[in-house]
């Protein structure tokens, strides 16, 4: 058990992703996400050239950076990181000014067409201060996510990320992301994802 | 899934909106009017031909931060920019600086006004102050002391103005956040369009009511500012300034993405006009059509770099569809439009007005 403060993170098995979108699914009803937004989504993802071909599935979501870019954007303070590590929207202080998405380089936000505020991966808070797992690692089918207290030596996220080579998304930007990719030997996270190319297939 | 990726439609979901551009444009014009209307002040004194420009610079800053507003997604919520103070955000630089600016120039503004007024000869004009503002004339402050109080204010005005070209530039590079233009090189390039916007409009006010001294000055002024805007722009398509991680310079990107604006903006906004101020011509036509060249490479470079920023920042998305959609286009025009006819009509105020010459020709014909 973690004697000091808790640092939640998550650990995507890529190995394990079969690109279901169960956890799109349940993230959307969990959190009443609106039509055409995504708190949480999976790209596919093709490596090589014809006849070795790979194919991979990429889950995406807010990375809650330990030095997010988003949080200093932010001009009226509704982005900040709660003691667990999270990065939280405060929906009654947003103006809306969409600042922090310019600021983000994972395009994890998006403007709440409902509430008129920005919004993004929450890492469940409301389940996890519950002691409940985030609504899509409860649902992933493969048991590709793995979330927890880093913090904590025995959590199984500390064990993944000990065991294994886990890579993170652009991490060269300076915003330390805390989710850590286990990815295939055949490929790395920068031939399947970059701030520069984004999410285009 | 695709779908949900694609970031366009309604401006409030894309990170920087036209309407932000349209903000950059008209406060950088109003920054440069102040400064140059100040800095020229000092040097010469109050004058007609500062009227001009000053008049307009009081419209812009009237309807300029509409556009922001009317850009939240929450605007009646824009009070929550002033109970905290966020350093590292520009956006919470801007809501302080900002009334400050607005504040100290249409002061300085009132002062030059008010100097002017007291120096109108024709009595029907001076009732027209009076009504609008009564407290013009009906004020006993002497001519001295307005100009001590213009000066006093104008210093202000002009910190707030500097303060401003820096925040609006730092807009568009999320400084502090990460880092993703090269942050000095556009600073200077924002301060630059904003002088070269300031000097045009300066410039076709002395041409239009017969200051040929002073629109010879505009014209250098306009010419040096241009030539630096255009020496910032070239660097900045060089490999001396890269984005970190993508090996790109932002000019570079857009120049992948959107040749044909750099063009325009290179060539029409910046080359061309250049060209046109060192013509010693004195006709509002022609220094008219230079000023609105000037404003409309600006303009452009302004929504490039918004659209640009998008490109770079919003990588996760397909490739956005910057689209201008009909209410923002209607919201422009009438604040475009309000602007226009505002200054024309306050100016008209001071100088007798002067119909275009196709109007003039026209009555000829008629006659």
């Amino acid at each position: 058990m973690s004697k000091g403060p808790k640092r939640y993170v998550m650990v995507v098995d890529l190995q394990r992703c079969v690109g279901c979108n169960a956890c799109t699914v349940s993230c959307k009803l969990e959190h009443d996400v609106p039509t055409g937004n995504y708190r949480t989504w999976v790209l596919e993802r093709e490596n090589g050239t014809f006849p070795e071909v790979d194919n991979f599935k990429l889950p995406r979501l807010c990375n809650h950076c330990d030095n997010p870019p988003c949080h200093k954007a932010c001009p009226t303070g509704a982005t900040f990181v709660a003691d667990n590590g999270a990065v939280l929207i405060d929906s009654t202080v947003c103006i809306g000014c969409r600042y922090c998405m310019a600021a983000c380089p994972y395009n994890a936000r998006f403007i709440n067409r409902r509430l008129n505020v920005a919004d993004k991966c929450t890492f469940c808070f409301h389940r996890i201060e519950e002691g409940l797992q985030p609504a899509c690692v409860s649902t992933c089918v493969g048991h590709s996510r793995v979330f927890g207290d880093a913090n904590d030596p025995d959590s199984k996220v500390s064990q993944l990320i000990r065991n294994h080579e886990t890579q993170r998304l652009d991490p060269e930007l300076g915003t330390d992301p805390q989710v850590y990719y286990i990815v295939p030997p055949e490929t790395t996270l920068k031939a399947l994802w970059s701030a520069k190319e984004g999410d285009k297939p | 899934m695709s779908e949900g990726l694609i970031l366009g439609g309604p401006t409030h979901e894309a990170p920087l909106g036209i309407l932000v551009a349209l903000y950059l444009l008209m406060m950088s014009a109003a920054e440069g009017l102040i400064f140059l209307g100040v800095w020229r002040f000092w040097q010469k004194g109050p004058g007609k031909s500062l009227t001009f420009g000053l008049l307009w610079a009081a419209t812009i800053m009237a309807l300029g931060p509409l556009n922001l507003l009317l850009d939240l997604s929450q605007p009646f919520r824009f009070i929550n920019l002033y109970k905290t103070f966020v350093i590292t955000s520009p956006p919470s630089w801007g809501a302080m600086v900002l009334p400050w600016f607005i504040t100290f120039s249409l002061l300085f503004i009132w002062f030059h006004l008010r100097i002017e007024v007291l120096k109108i000869e024709q009595p029907r004009k001076a009732l027209v102050w009076a009504a609008l503002l009564p407290w013009i004339t009906e004020n006993k402050l002497s001519l001295e002391l307005a100009v001590k109080m213009a000066k006093g204010v104008s210093l202000m005005a002009l910190i707030a103005a500097v303060i401003m070209m820096i925040y609006t530039s730092m807009i568009v590079f999320i400084p502090f956040s990460r880092s993703v233009w090269a942050s000095l090189p556009m600073m200077i390039l924002f301060a630059a369009s904003a002088i070269a916007v300031g000097a045009s409009l300066y410039g076709w006010g002395a041409c239009r009511y017969g200051f040929s001294e002073d629109g010879v000055f505009w014209r250098k002024v306009g010419q040096r500012a241009l030539l630096l805007e255009g020496i910032v722009i070239l660097l900045l398509l060089t490999p001396l300034f890269q984005y970190p991680g993508r090996g790109e310079t932002v000019f570079q990107i857009f120049w992948q993405e959107e040749p044909l604006s750099v063009c325009f903006e290179l060539l029409l906004g910046i080359v061309l006009p250049f060209f046109m101020l060192r013509q010693n011509q004195s006709s509002s036509l022609w220094s008219g059509s230079a000023a609105l060249l000037i404003l409309l490479g600006a303009a452009q470079t302004r929504y490039n770099l918004v659209a640009g920023l998008m490109n770079v920042t919003v990588s996760g998305r397909e490739l956005m569809e910057f689209e201008i959609l009909p209410w923002e286009m209607m919201v422009i025009v009438v604040i475009v439009g309000t602007v226009v006819i505002s200054s024309e009509l306050l100016v008209s105020i001071f100088y007798p007005l002067k119909p275009s010459i196709f109007f003039k020709r026209w009555l000829q014909r008629s006659m």
